[in-house]
């Protein structure tokens, strides 16, 4: 949690606040959180090849919920520019703030105990 | 009374809310927090999973997220207000919508379809806390409300309004089953010369006493209701004319045997009692037609003499108690 509370991937105060400063609570969340992103990483990437732009709407409107709940803030606003994008059919933004997802969820990544950090660099090398 | 009970535990164990929520994440905090608040929770991972939900359980509250897979929350609201949603005992649903930001403008869909409030992802925890509990406050309203239009104040039993709402089931659901359905009015003789007597306060207290005995004397699954003035209805499912005839028989004695003792007085009273089954009528008969019927044996009843049953059999009206003259 120390490493998390200096991120700038995270706004602490108001996640605790939402999860009742529960920190082992919020861990766990978090846990879900990168399963559930690392699919939908993978799930995107291929809506993005095959320019399928309501996958990428959904997607990203999946991705901003999750985020918005934990107060992961640049993954919050990634998610939901990649919504728009997916709803306003413009292929080179979903492109372009793809790279941004993938920057901003290494950030999230590397405030990690370094346990955690090799379990997703193994599961996607793509995310090292 | 059956109602009473069943109503006054409710208030007493926790709302059960719903949540409906595809996302895992917020699902979780949802429940914590909504549980940390004294509430039962059901969580639901789609509308689908969450239309089977509202059919099997008792929701007060729905926590309904905006985009959800299979049946959105927009067209789940929908469904919960077309009518009847759970059967028999429809009691309001209190529907929270759970949006995104952009989604606002997009929120007078959500109210026409059925929502009463919405709060924007994501939450700030103590705002759904306010909002849920305003949704407690206007479904205990909303109960009461709903007892009060259906009950009679000085009695208990079940109204007017109730009776043809209740009738109206039971006659389908006996088609349906194939049994009979009975109903009894009973009317108290003499009432009026009683009210003269002792004034209206013991009459009301002589009312409350009848409705007591009615109660003690018919089965749990029976229903009583004051049709009003002095006169009551006794509605009987699964009971063919000849089964009536023995409780309403059981009814007028048990009534004539004994005085009532009120506020210091010693009063006897009897009933006059009128009977018509659904065996007696065309299957698809009216609630009216029924009261109606029975209605008619209980004026027969009273041109007899009083203090005695008639069964209205539809092809002619039969007398099964001889009267007793006082």
């Amino acid at each position: 949690m120390h490493d998390l509370k200096n991120s700038r991937a995270i706004d602490m105060e108001s996640v605790l606040e939402r999860v009742g400063g529960d920190e082992s609570f919020l861990q766990e969340l978090l846990d879900i959180y990168i399963e559930d992103f690392m699919e939908k990483y993978g799930q995107l990437q291929q809506a993005i090849v095959e320019i399928d732009f309501n996958n990428i709407k959904e997607i990203g409107h999946s991705l901003k919920g999750a985020s918005g709940n934990l107060s992961l803030t640049g993954l919050h606003e990634t998610a939901y520019g990649i919504e728009l994008s997916g709803r306003n059919n413009d292929i080179e933004r979903a492109k372009s703030l793809f790279v941004r997802l993938r920057e901003e969820f290494i950030q999230l990544k590397n405030s990690l105990p370094p346990e955690k950090r090799q379990n997703i660099e193994q599961k996607m090398p793509s995310l090292k | 009374m059956n109602r009473e009970n069943l109503s006054h535990k409710k208030s007493e164990q926790a709302i059960k809310v719903l949540i409906a929520e595809d996302n895992a994440v917020s699902a979780k905090i949802l429940k914590k927090n909504i549980l940390d608040w004294g509430y039962e929770v059901v969580l639901a991972k789609d509308g689908e999973e969450a239309w089977l939900v509202l059919k099997k359980e008792k929701i007060k509250l729905a926590v309904l997220d905006w985009m959800m897979p299979k049946v959105n929350g927009i067209q789940l609201c929908q469904k919960i207000r077309e009518k009847g949603h759970d059967g028999d005992d429809q009691e309001y649903v209190y529907i929270i919508l759970l949006t995104a930001k952009d989604e606002q403008k997009d929120l007078i869909k959500g109210f026409s379809a059925g929502a009463d409030d919405y709060i924007t992802k994501p939450f700030q925890h103590l705002e759904l806390k306010a909002r849920l509990k305003t949704g407690k406050r206007i479904i205990d309203l909303e109960r009461q409300l709903q007892e009060q239009a259906t009950q009679d104040a000085l009695t208990g039993l079940g109204n007017r309004k109730r009776m043809y709402g209740v009738l109206e089931k039971e006659i389908n659901r006996s088609q349906r089953d194939n049994l009979p359905l009975t109903t009894i009015m009973i009317d108290i003789d003499k009432f009026k010369i009683i009210n003269d007597k002792h004034g209206h306060h013991i009459g009301d207290l002589v009312l409350q006493e009848a409705a007591r005995i009615l109660k003690r004397n018919v089965r749990s699954y029976d229903e009583i209701f004051r049709f009003g003035g002095d006169e009551f209805l006794v509605m009987l499912p699964n009971c063919n004319t000849a089964k009536a005839v023995s409780i309403a028989e059981r009814l007028r004695k048990n009534t004539s045997k004994h005085k009532l003792e009120i506020d210091g007085l010693s009063l006897g009273i009897t009933f006059s009692l009128g009977s018509t089954s659904t065996e007696n009528h065309p299957k698809d008969v009216a609630p009216e037609i029924l009261i109606k019927a029975a209605d008619e044996a209980l004026l027969e009843a009273k041109h007899k003499g009083r203090n005695c049953v008639v069964i209205n059999k539809n092809s002619g009206i039969s007398v099964k108690q001889n009267v007793k003259h006082a």
